[in-house]
């Protein structure tokens, strides 16, 4: 519902108005370097399409972001009574499978084998909840006007779903999270708007909206990574959020539905 | 129905034992003491006699003291600091009455010519109790020039801030949820104002402020960590003044005068910010449009029937309003009120009976048409306490009573209008009845050695109608049963034995020691590093225990150069079970099975407290550190070792300087220093899509950088002698301009997103500040 993305905004107006000595500084600040953990980014969709599976290495905090490809992994993705997928090593982490679309309601499992070790996880596609529109809708923020994007979607009565909102300016993906749930709308015409962070959309912006229905752990797994950071409320103490694989890997399994629609800013 | 039978046969048996053990052959010496200008009642006032025997008391809350004497021919000494003392000699035939109205007294060192010992703190049982000075309170700098109880009593020892600038606090270890925080005995749930800057109690209406860290006594329950026991004034009953301030922030009023001279009188107090005032300055009407801002009332009134009868009315209203122009609102705000009849039913047995309401509540507002909503939110309580104190002899001075409450908390309701997308829901309320019994007896041994023990013994009862789920350690529903209305649910019973004794060495040192146990019914919901409007309060359930504490403390205490000195040295171990923390990505938003996500574990804090403090003189005030250590431990985090609460801070300073220079200049300073709090930083960092995700080890393996910080104030009064007085206070916050971290974030560099960086936000640099008060 994205409630807690205005009520951030919220205090920070009433913070900066009262407050205006407030201030941020870059520090330096010794961190400790803990051991390279494998991070599995793993999705499958509705799309008959190559999926993707990237894996990766963490890295010392003062490392540059680039990512660290963990090679020679050997990878799979079975579908629940159906075919198993075998996913091959193609660039920068990228494990690619001949081109194949999940099925909602099916239950997928992905097994990444790594220098001696298998992480394996579950996820459950949920049913298509079907996009009927993207819209842009215009809000003022203490004298600024800015254009957010809306989704407008039936939410499927009776049942959770949850829904992530992946959105892209101009072909550059933004990093966020938009997680929403159906627990205050559930079965209802829904009309949500994307509180997406600066730089501000503007007229021209091509805006490309992937709308995913995704299953439980998925959403709160960024749930709490937006929780972290602010951004799905006040900040809460950060850990690490509650990844579906086994053996110590960071990162997710989503199986999950897509819509790509794309539009321009008027 | 059945506990309330018990707690009466139990209280009766009390009562009972005591009154055929100790037959009453002594004669009694009470009384009332009060302000000799405006009729207020003292509170912890000293009732001194020699001669026979040496024995003392002080006033309770109400202004009222009893002794029970032997025969003989005494000198008692009735005195209060910043009061002149009173000196009687009185032959005891029988019993006898002696209400006092003591003089201020301007000049303090008068009241250390008098040569009376002010060694209370010392020959006293109880040990963890400080009293706060609240007309000390103006001439401690603050934030603003905003004059705050509850950042004042930061700067005590073992009382810690909950961050910079915040009015909430942690007590020896606990957390903030833990203090029992007490306005004329009403609870108060949320005691701060805009997100914590500003406490709740206007010191204006404050009469008194007594904090227990540790040893409370056995009347107080409900809360692990401590007791804040505030009092608000009665209301002057001899004249009308108006008394006010012109702030930076804030501006203040309060009127208080009789209804009729010395029998009945009203208070009325009142503080609103206008921070917003400046946005109906700006041409945007988008700005024009929000509004930030609190307000707070207390009222009192009391009527002295005759003179065994005394009724009590007060209340409390505040209320914080935030608003975003025509797409958001959120406000939230205290009421309580309070009734109380003191009744003395003899003149060694004193009696009140107070009727209680609290009720805290936030309402938040999504004002956007497509997907409009309205949370409301509360928590509601009645409250009646029956409470007893009984001179019985002269070695023992006994308090029992009873206490029933009510709670009701409506954890969310979720209203839409239009053609808003948002469903109705309400989470189920919670109701819960605690019902406690306590008895406590003040036994003076022999000259030297003084216990007060005593025990409290609770009830918590949860009641339907509702749904209530049983969760198995990994949050899934095991069981879910239906209860009807005022079905009992879960009960549960504890017994809170508490004991303090002080051993008294010579005439102004004394060893004290105490052990107390106390336990908790009510739990706060808080997944923020910070406090927050809407945090959540719960109840005991299936699943959540009732919270307990331990805790065992030993100190010495001293006074030196005629008490013009006090010093104390307390240690203390405190050991805390069923802790709550949550699972990872809870969302305490409308959650109707929150219980799924929470995760139950320990707690030990153990520490040292040193405390000296110049009490009178020109130059006056105090140091107190802390050393400490708090740890929690819980199976489900960090491999379900003991890890650093984030509350714990290894060394903590304060020190505090007031400075008479002239009957007009009144300068003060004060300092503080802590060790940062224990904090999660990321050991690594990894690509999720296209953003940097850190990576955590250890939770609160990490320390924020030390915290310290000057501030400075000075007041200069007006002239003296005049009807109407008036003063301004001028402050310096932060004067050295110190970088303290409110929060360490970790982003990427906005200028090279290749990077990451560590970025410290300080909430307040230096700020000046200056506040006009009068008083006609």
């Amino acid at each position: 519902m994205n409630k807690n993305k205005l009520y951030i905004i919220t205090l920070f107006a009433a913070f900066t108005s009262l407050f205006l000595s407030s201030c941020e500084e870059v520090i330096d600040i010794k961190l400790d370097q803990a051991q390279a953990i494998a991070v599995i980014e793993a999705n499958v969709t509705n799309i008959l399409e190559p999926q993707i599976i990237r894996i990766s290495l963490s890295k010392p905090f003062t490392d540059d972001n680039t990512l660290l490809p963990l090679k020679n992994a050997l990878v799979t993705v079975q579908e629940e009574n159906g075919p198993t997928y075998v996913f091959l090593e193609g660039l920068n982490g990228n494990y690619i499978s001949s081109p194949f679309s999940g099925k909602p309601g099916k239950k997928y499992t992905v097994q990444v084998k790594s220098n001696n070790k298998t992480y394996t996880a579950q996820s459950i596609m949920p049913q298509v909840v079907l996009l009927d529109s993207v819209t842009v809708t215009e809000l003022t923020f203490f004298g600024n006007k800015r254009k957010f994007t809306q989704v407008n979607y039936q939410d499927t009565p009776n049942i959770n779903n949850q829904y992530n909102y992946v959105l892209s300016v101009n072909n550059e993906l933004r990093n966020n999270y938009y997680v929403d749930s159906d627990r205050f709308n559930d079965g209802n015409k829904v009309t949500n708007t994307i509180f997406s962070d600066e730089p501000d959309l503007k007229s021209g912006d091509k805006v490309t909206l992937d709308f995913q229905c995704i299953d439980l752990n998925i959403y709160r797994y960024f749930f709490s990574i937006s929780q972290i950071s602010g951004n799905g409320g006040p900040p809460t103490a950060p850990s690490n959020p509650d990844s579906n694989f086994d053996n110590g890997a960071l990162g997710y399994f989503s199986a999950h539905t897509s819509q790509k629609v794309q539009i321009t800013i008027p | 129905m059945i506990n309330i039978k018990r707690f009466l046969t139990l209280l009766f048996l009390f009562f009972f034992v005591f009154n055929f053990a100790f037959a009453q052959k002594n004669p009694v010496l009470n009384g009332v003491l009060k302000d000799a200008a405006t009729g207020e009642t003292l509170i912890g006032a000293s009732v001194k006699v020699s001669g026979l025997i040496q024995k003392g008391t002080i006033t309770n809350a109400y202004g009222f003291y009893s002794l029970s004497l032997p025969l003989g021919t005494y000198k008692v000494i009735f005195s209060y600091v910043g009061y002149q003392t009173i000196v009687k000699e009185l032959e005891l035939k029988a019993d006898i009455q002696i209400n006092l109205d003591l003089s201020s007294s301007n000049e303090l060192a008068e009241v250390v010519v008098n040569a009376v010992k002010k060694n209370d703190n010392v020959s006293n049982a109880l040990m963890g109790v400080q009293k706060l000075d609240v007309k000390e309170l103006r001439n401690i700098p603050v934030l603003f020039g905003e004059r705050d109880i509850l950042k004042t009593l930061q700067l005590l020892p073992g009382i810690k801030s909950a961050g910079e600038g915040n009015s909430g606090f942690y007590v020896r270890g606990g957390s903030t949820d833990q203090n029992l925080i007490l306005l004329d005995e009403a609870p108060v749930y949320n005691a701060s104002h805009l997100l914590g800057f500003f406490s709740t109690f206007n010191s204006d209406a404050i009469k008194d402020v007594t904090v227990y860290k540790g040893g409370m006594p056995a009347q107080y329950g409900g809360r692990l960590s401590s007791v804040l026991d505030i009092k608000m004034n009665d209301g002057n009953k001899k004249d009308y003044t108006f008394e006010g301030g012109i702030g930076l922030i804030s501006s203040r009023l309060k009127v208080e005068g009789p209804f009729k001279k010395d029998k009945s009188s009203f208070m009325i107090s009142g503080r609103r910010t206008y921070a917003d005032a400046f946005l109906a300055f700006s041409s945007d009407s988008s700005i024009k449009n929000n509004t930030l801002y609190f307000y707070d009332l207390n009222a009192k009134a009391n009527y002295q029937i005759d003179t065994k009868n005394v009724l009590y009315l007060s209340g409390y209203f505040g209320r914080d309003k935030l608003g975003l122009g025509n797409t958001f609102g959120f406000e939230w705000g205290n009421a309580t009120g309070t009734l109380r009849w003191n009744h003395l039913f003899s003149n060694r047995l004193f009696s009140n009976t107070s009727l209680i309401y609290s009720n805290y509540n936030y309402v938040i507002e999504n004002l956007l048409e497509d997907n409009n909503f309205k949370v409301n939110s509360s928590i509601r309580d009645f409250n009646l306490k029956q409470d007893f104190q009984y001179a019985v002899n002269s070695n023992h001075d006994v308090r029992f009573g009873i206490n029933a409450i009510h709670h009701t908390i409506a954890p969310g309701k979720l209203t839409s209008s239009g053609n808003s997308s948002v469903n109705e829901t309400t989470i189920q309320n919670r109701k819960g009845i605690e019902l406690a019994t306590y008895f406590s007896d003040e036994w003076k041994v022999n000259d030297q050695i003084n216990i007060v023990y005593g025990s409290r013994l609770s009830a918590f009862t949860l009641y339907g109608p509702g749904d209530f789920k049983t969760y198995d350690v990994e949050g899934n529903i095991t069981s879910s049963k239906t209860y009807s209305k005022g079905e009992a649910v879960k009960t549960y019973l504890n017994l809170e034995p508490r004991v303090s004794a002080s051993f008294q060495l010579s005439d102004a040192k004394a060893i004290k020691a105490s052990y107390t146990r106390n336990t908790q019914n009510l739990h706060l919901m808080s997944n923020s590093t910070a406090t927050s409007p809407t945090d959540l309060y719960i109840m005991n359930s299936n699943n959540t225990k009732p919270e307990i504490a331990d805790q065992v403390a030993t100190g010495y205490f001293t006074n030196f150069k005629n008490d013009t000195y006090e010093f104390s040295a307390e240690v203390y171990y405190k050991w805390m079970q069923n802790q709550i923390e949550y699972r990872n990505g809870t969302d305490l938003r409308g959650n109707q099975n929150v219980e799924a996500d929470l995760l139950y574990g320990d707690g030990r804090a153990y520490g040292l407290e040193l405390f000296l403090k110049k009490r009178f003189g020109d130059f006056n005030g105090w140091i107190g550190y802390t050393l400490s250590k708090t740890e929690r431990k819980f199976n489900q985090i960090n491999e379900g070792k003991w890890f650093d609460a984030k509350q714990d801070r290894t060394h903590d300073i304060s020190l505090v300087g007031i400075y008479k220079a002239s009957t007009r200049w009144t300068f003060s300073s004060t300092f503080v220093y802590s060790t940062g709090n224990a904090v999660t930083f990321p050991s690594g960092k990894y690509q999720l899509g296209s953003s940097t995700v850190f990576y955590y080890t250890e939770k609160n393996a990490y320390r924020a950088p030390d915290y310290h910080r000057l501030d400075l104030s000075a007041t200069l009064e007006g002239k003296l002698g005049k009807k109407y007085q008036s003063s301004w206070s001028f402050g310096i916050y932060n004067v050295y301009n110190r970088k303290n971290a409110f929060s360490i974030d970790f982003r990427e560099d906005p200028d090279n997103a290749n990077r990451t960086q560590a970025v410290r936000t300080t909430l307040f640099g230096i700020i000046p500040s200056v506040t006009w008060n009068f008083k006609f």
